[in-house]
């Protein structure tokens, strides 16, 4: 029998509403993200947070957008216009693509390639150009020194993110995101997040320094360089750096909870549910989404030299002690 | 090597305590609480008992008072005293330096609790007293210590030769302008 939906699984048919959803889930997650970390730094402060807008405040994500999209979209005078208008498009595509792979169930994933975590480590770094374009053509000073600013810890962070994966992919023995979730099936205490602990540590930091959260937000360090790379930017562009912000945290988080934390593998063998295991998945990412902003409103920010020690002094050398102690323990047992 | 990141553990600990501990925010329009004893709302003006001074007005570091003043005679004594007509206070200029109310000498101008100011429009800020509204965009020129309108029965000598230009001016004018209003 042949249904709508083996229909919609064909293959040009299954990328187009695969991307369609990615785009969708990108931009609400986003919406619904800020919504959640406002939630979460009121809270913190002792504060209810947004709470005029609809009950309880829920509706708040839909006034922002529709008062980011009321105003105007400012440029400067002499600004590269054009590459001023694509840095967001460059910073939030990325992020959007590498959704693709990040396995929601067995079944459900858009394209489960053999190279995903090659696919998602050379995609993410596509950010740091958005970042570069940004600062470069806003023809600002502030502007160009938060952009190689962040272009520099981005890319510093880079490498024990990397680093990082090498660990689960020389246990695995595959770079596909389903292989590594596979490979982590039975009860938590199968999860990569055990033998794995300091790369898991070290991920989890490059993670946050990718996504340019505090303590490592020195893109857009508030006290020193304004607003960063986006000073200049206004209205929905202004909104889609965000948005785009935010949803690499959501896809950080959504790697993190694949690699180390079993991805839909839930914590006890009984509790499987079967096509539902999206479920699991959706709550270890969202338990990680909401340790970075706890850690956001805890954390003070760190100096550009010490951000650069930690990454290069204290991350790469762990990192590398432990793919030695990987290696080591591989060939022993 | 053991205190690493026991800062940061305890910051946070404070932070997930505090996430779940009552909060201490009071819904604003909801709920107001008592203003404290002194404080300093908007200002209000007892049209009945000002003397027309015109001391708020010149001692208001922002000239957000202007007074429009004339002299009546009240009591019949043949003697007329200086009454305020018109009596604007343009809030959207006021700091609340309460100048004002320590100045007047008959305690007329006074804070009132009331201190949500707003409004769509900046001239609504300006709030009228009196029984004429005066013109708030005119930035009100506090008269000099010469006081020439007080004065102006004594120093007539003074007051003479503005008349005078100003009758050399209306006789200047007239010509012209009588033919026009005959025409009118």
């Amino acid at each position: 029998m042949f249904s709508f939906l083996d229909f919609l699984n064909q293959e040009p048919f299954r990328f187009i509403v695969g991307l369609a959803g990615v785009l969708f889930l990108t931009l609400n997650l986003s919406a619904i993200l800020v919504m959640s970390e406002r939630k979460t730094a009121g809270y913190i402060q002792l504060r209810y947070g947004p709470n005029r807008v609809g009950p309880r405040g829920l509706f708040q994500p839909l006034a922002d957008i529709l008062k980011l999209f009321t105003k105007e979209n400012l440029s400067p005078a002499r600004a590269d216009l054009w590459i001023f208008l694509a840095a967001p498009i460059a910073m939030f595509i990325p992020v959007a693509i590498v959704w693709m792979t990040v396995p929601f169930t067995e079944r459900s994933v858009i394209a489960d390639m053999n190279i995903a975590l090659l696919f998602f480590v050379a995609i993410t770094s596509i950010g740091a150009l958005g970042v570069i374009m940004a600062g470069y053509g806003s023809r600002s000073t502030f502007s160009l020194l938060g952009a190689l600013r962040g272009a520099a810890q981005m890319i510093s962070y880079e490498v024990p993110l990397i680093l990082s994966l090498l660990g689960v992919i020389m246990i695995t023995g595959s770079l596909s995101l389903v292989d590594v979730v596979n490979g982590q099936s039975g009860g938590f205490w199968h999860w990569y997040v055990w033998p794995q602990l300091p790369m898991f540590l070290i991920f989890y930091m490059s993670a946050i320094a990718e996504a340019k959260r505090v303590p490592f937000d020195l893109p857009e360090g508030e006290s020193e360089i304004v607003g960063g790379y986006m000073v200049e930017y206004s209205g929905m562009t202004w909104g889609l750096i965000q948005a785009s912000e935010f949803a690499g945290m959501g896809l950080m988080s959504g790697i993190v909870a694949t690699v180390f934390l079993g991805g839909w593998q839930p914590p006890l063998p009984f509790m499987d549910l079967g096509v539902f295991n999206w479920f699991w998945f959706g709550m270890k990412a969202a338990i990680i989404m909401f340790t970075f902003q706890w850690i956001r409103w805890s954390v003070p920010r760190l100096r550009m030299d010490q951000l650069m020690d930690f990454g290069w002094k204290v991350l790469v050398p762990g990192a590398l002690i432990w793919l030695f102690v990987t290696a080591a323990w591989m060939a022993i047992f | 090597m053991p205190q690493l990141g026991q800062g940061t553990l305890k910051g946070m600990g404070i932070t997930i305590k505090h996430l779940f501990s009552k909060k201490i925010t009071r819904q604003y329009p909801e709920y107001k609480r008592d203003l404290p004893e002194r404080a300093r709302g908007m200002l209000t003006v007892d049209m009945d008992r000002c003397i027309a001074c015109l001391q708020c007005m010149r001692v208001c570091p922002d000239h957000c008072i202007s007074i429009e003043q004339e002299k009546r005679d009240f009591d019949g004594s043949g003697k007329p005293k200086p009454y305020a007509i018109g009596f604007v206070i343009d809030d959207s200029r006021c700091m609340y330096c309460s100048l004002c109310v320590e100045v007047c000498p008959v305690n007329c101008i006074y804070h009132t609790e009331e201190f949500e100011v707003q409004a769509y429009n900046r001239l609504e800020l300006a709030r009228q007293f009196g029984e004429r509204p005066v013109d708030p965009t005119i930035d009100p020129q506090p008269p000099t210590k010469k006081k020439p309108k007080k004065s102006a029965k004594d120093g007539a000598k003074g007051e003479k030769p503005k008349g005078k230009k100003a009758a050399e001016g209306d006789t200047e004018k007239s010509p012209e302008e009588k033919p026009g209003e005959d025409a009118a």
